[in-house]
């Protein structure tokens, strides 16, 4: 179930990579996630604010300011902790593929 | 696409020529078949207007029968205050610019989505989300429904 995963969605992690890189309101997130994946990866406003939504309540982003209706949002340290929790899970995932010769 | 099922036989109320008003047949929390309706309304050559439903009626403007995609984002509310608009905010219909799609029109919770380009991209590539998205309505409009009730039966 969505509620109880423990890894992250595709775009659940791209949000939060586009956040380590720095505070981004919405656009900016969408865009930096369609430059990074070159176009592999799109977030659709429904999707992003879906996941931004999810975020805040996990405390994984904070709302830092609003203006002129663009929120901005910055990571946590817990963000930062699912973040890596999560790229150290993919790279044991490739290492288990590759000890086993791909 | 397939048609939906109980769409042919439905009521059409006649405007004018310019539009024609049709109820829906299903709700639009069956997302994927209120996205094939439009679209086979479409390709009759109906496409829903601006801000086109209204009281659970949708409105058509009647144009050149052509195929174009429809979809729908389920936007759960995010406060007490979020009744206040069913409309997105500006920054929302400037990434769905961006991605090739314009906004119509709302229903309830969800907000409609529409695309001309076959070439764009499709708007949802996260289904997990919008499934997370659909869960989280339901479980507001039975709060919602039990709050009423509560009330009901207090006053």
């Amino acid at each position: 179930m969505a509620g109880t995963r423990t890894s992250l969605t595709e775009s659940m992690f791209y949000v939060l990579l586009a956040l380590r890189s720095g505070p981004k309101f919405g656009v900016e997130i969408s865009s930096y996630v369609d430059e990074k994946t070159k176009g592999e990866t799109m977030l659709g406003p429904a999707t992003l604010y879906t996941i931004l939504g999810k975020f805040e309540k996990e405390k994984y982003i904070q709302e830092i300011s609003v203006e002129a209706r663009k929120r901005t949002y910055q990571l946590t340290a817990k963000g930062l902790k699912a973040y890596r929790d999560e790229v150290n899970r993919l790279r044991r995932l490739v290492a288990d593929a590759e000890s086993e010769g791909v | 696409m397939q048609k939906v099922k109980g769409c042919e036989g439905m009521k059409e109320l006649q405007m004018g020529a310019k539009q024609i008003r049709r109820i829906p047949p299903c709700p639009s929390y069956h997302v994927e078949a209120m996205e094939s309706w439009l679209e086979s309304m479409a390709r009759d050559g109906y496409f829903l207007s601006n801000d086109g439903f209204s009281l659970g009626i949708a409105t058509f403007d009647v144009g050149t029968p052509r195929k174009v995609r429809y979809r729908l984002q389920a936007v759960p509310k995010r406060g007490l205050l979020d009744d206040m608009t069913d409309r997105p905010n500006e920054e929302a219909l400037e990434i769905s610019e961006a991605l090739g799609w314009r906004y119509v029109a709302s229903q309830g919770r969800f907000q409609v989505y529409y695309c001309a380009d076959p070439d764009a991209r499709e708007l949802n590539t996260d289904p997990e989300m919008q499934s997370l998205s659909i869960d989280v309505i339901h479980s507001q409009e039975r709060s919602s429904l039990l709050s009423a009730l509560l009330w009901w039966l207090l006053k």
